[in-house]
């Protein structure tokens, strides 16, 4: 019987609500108890119904009498209005910062809303700080108190991110992931304006890439969860792309895609890699998964498009083939330079020890390039690019001998060298 | 197991008290539900409407006790409306509850039921358990899944406890057939797979 019961129990112990469909039952649950509150009197209320009851009962009051009406109107509904638009050093501030944000975080009900609720927050005091900056506002002391805000809001996300992983690791990880992105591409755009913009100081930019680069918790994530996420990101991606029109040039648009792709290439490297290094695995996907959320964040926020470029954001990475094609293009600008120094080399007296040291040089080179390219046509690209990195050190090298020996390489010979 | 006499007693914030009854008790009245209807939105439906009918129950100013017994009996009240509901048009639902009458005087002795469930893999018998009638499994699921006594169970579902323990019984009776049918049917199959195999 024992036997029996533990083993049942087991089996059923796996059936549980995930943590998103939990999430968004305690929200229909929230919102059921919103509008059917307890009626007053009985019993006290609980902070988390109390922020959505005060708002209930001010509207009441306008029932009463139209003047109560009125002042609730312009207490509850107008001045919360008008200040959505204020400034820090502006009368309305205080209430969009400590009433309409605080209201709103109030009514925020499950950690994955207050993580994003607080990440929106920090968005907006740097969208502030860059209007104050516009208008010659942005004084040292108010440029500290966004770096204050910054703190206090990527600390908020991260409490929150921490209570999520009180239940459920995997979401935990993802909304760290998202975050980070979301810190990263603002950084990028701090970067940016801080040089081309003397306005806006490294003060800030130092607090969002503190928040950005604050060690993360090391927790992993299952790999098929982020593999699902990454999902979900990408067909949002591509609606996004689709929905572009006009806004965007073919250009523009083709460089997305490409980034894209570049996405969808991880992932199929990660795939590959899974069954010997799954660890690794995750960290492709985690990259991939991160650069999705960028891509979004450049085509959905005018602000990072009118700020970075996309190869800022999101560099290209190369496919196979075009690493292929670069090493080949290196090796054939080396050979051509080598072609001169041996012609430079001329000029000097065979016995003389630079021209034994240059030799010498060259006969290295002659070895590591049919390493490099045995590499290379085995498809051994890693290798081979280490190889033709030294290469052309040892091409620099020799062109920088030539020239301190006074030889002049011919102009036309001496074009530019592939990187 | 969990303790069957954990209560919930209902103290102080009465709001607060009932998000706490939420957050301790969501999951396994889904997991109740989800076993008893196999259709897990359906089940997420029916814990909310649960909770929504608990909490206006505390709105109109009664005094709960205890949340867990109170929540699973709302609970269950919802699940068989639902199949009275799948009832309605479904003939074989009908027939496949008839001929079930209870309160036969052998069946009743405890020891009888613990020697029954020693013979049954629980494992397997999880599986199965979407093939019997919904009370069977109403009962199976409470004692097994939710861990309720006879005692609990019988005032939950309104019956004595004898009937309880028939049921209980008779629901584990069923398990084991079922999943003896199923071993045959498997080895019927493995059989053929090798008969044909050498025709080949």
């Amino acid at each position: 019987m024992k036997k029996f019961a533990e083993q049942f129990k087991k089996r059923s112990e796996k059936l549980r609500l995930s943590s998103y469909e939990r999430n968004e039952l305690r929200e229909r649950l929230l919102s059921y108890m919103e509008y059917h509150p307890l009626p007053g009197g009985v019993g006290s209320t609980s902070d988390y119904v109390k922020s959505k009851k005060r708002f209930s009962v001010s509207i009441n009051g306008w029932l009463v009498g139209r003047f109560a009406g009125v002042a609730a109107v312009l207490v509850f509904v107008v001045v919360p209005v008008m200040a959505e638009d204020a400034l820090p050093g502006d009368t309305l501030y205080p209430i969009k910062v400590r009433f309409n944000e605080e209201l709103r975080g109030a009514m925020v009900s499950s950690p994955y809303q207050k993580v994003e609720w607080e990440t929106e927050r920090l968005e907006r005091r740097l969208a502030e700080a860059d209007l104050l900056a516009d208008s010659g506002r942005l004084t040292p002391d108010a440029e500290a108190d966004v770096a204050e805000a910054i703190k206090q809001h990527s600390e908020a996300a991260r409490e929150g991110i921490a209570s999520i992983r009180a239940t459920d690791n995997d979401e935990a990880t993802l909304a760290e992931i998202s975050l980070t992105s979301t810190l990263q591409v603002s950084a990028e755009i701090l970067t940016k304006k801080g040089s081309s913009d003397s306005a806006t100081s490294s003060v800030l930019f130092g607090a969002v890439n503190k928040a950005a680069t604050t060690q993360l918790s090391g927790s992993t994530v299952s790999y098929e969860k982020i593999l699902s996420r990454i999902e979900v990101e990408t067909t949002r991606a591509y609606e996004y792309l689709n929905s572009l029109g006009n806004v965007a040039s073919p250009e523009q648009k083709s460089d997305i895609e490409r980034r894209l792709n570049d996405v969808k290439t991880k992932v199929e490297s990660a795939n590959k890699l899974k069954e010997q290094d799954k660890a690794g695995a995750t960290l492709l996907l985690t990259e991939a998964l991160s650069n999705t959320q960028k891509l979004i964040s450049f085509m959905t926020k005018l602000e990072v498009r009118e700020n970075v470029t996309i190869e800022d954001l999101v560099p290209i990475v190369p496919t196979d083939e075009e690493k292929f094609n670069a090493m080949q293009l290196n090796l054939s600008n080396a050979s051509t330079t080598i072609a001169m120094v041996e012609t430079g080399l001329k000029q000097l007296k065979p016995s003389s020890n630079d021209y034994i040291a240059i030799a010498d040089t060259i006969s290295q080179y002659r070895l590591i390039e049919i390493e490099a390219k045995r590499y290379l046509t085995a498809g051994e690209l890693k290798k081979a690019e280490a190889l033709i990195l030294e290469i052309l050190e040892i091409v620099k090298a020799l062109e920088d001998t030539m020239v301190g020996l006074g030889i002049d390489l011919e102009a036309e010979e001496t074009g530019e060298k592939g990187t | 197991m969990p303790d069957p006499h954990k209560t919930g007693k209902v103290s102080g914030n009465q709001e607060e008290q009932f998000l706490e009854a939420f957050d301790e008790y969501a999951d396994a009245l889904f997991r109740h539900a989800s076993i008893r209807l196999s259709d897990r939105e359906r089940a997420i439906d029916l814990v909310h409407d649960a909770f929504t009918k608990v909490w206006s129950y505390v709105r109109s100013g009664q005094e709960i006790d205890s949340f867990r017994p109170f929540l699973y009996k709302v609970l269950n009240n919802l699940i068989i409306d639902e199949y009275r509901k799948r009832r309605e048009s479904s003939l074989d639902a009908i027939l496949e509850v008839e001929g079930v009458t209870e309160g036969s005087f052998e069946e009743l002795v405890d020891d009888n039921t613990e020697a029954l469930a020693a013979t049954i893999d629980g494992r397997k018998a999880f599986e199965l358990l979407k093939t019997l009638s919904d009370e069977y499994r109403e009962v199976i699921t409470l004692r097994f899944v939710d861990g309720l006594g006879p005692k609990e169970i019988a005032e939950l579902v309104e019956e004595s406890e004898n009937v309880v323990s028939v049921r209980l019984h008779r629901a584990l009776k069923a398990l084991r057939l079922a999943i003896e049918t199923e071993e045959k049917k498997r080895e019927d199959r493995r059989l053929g797979g090798a008969e044909d195999e050498k025709q080949k």
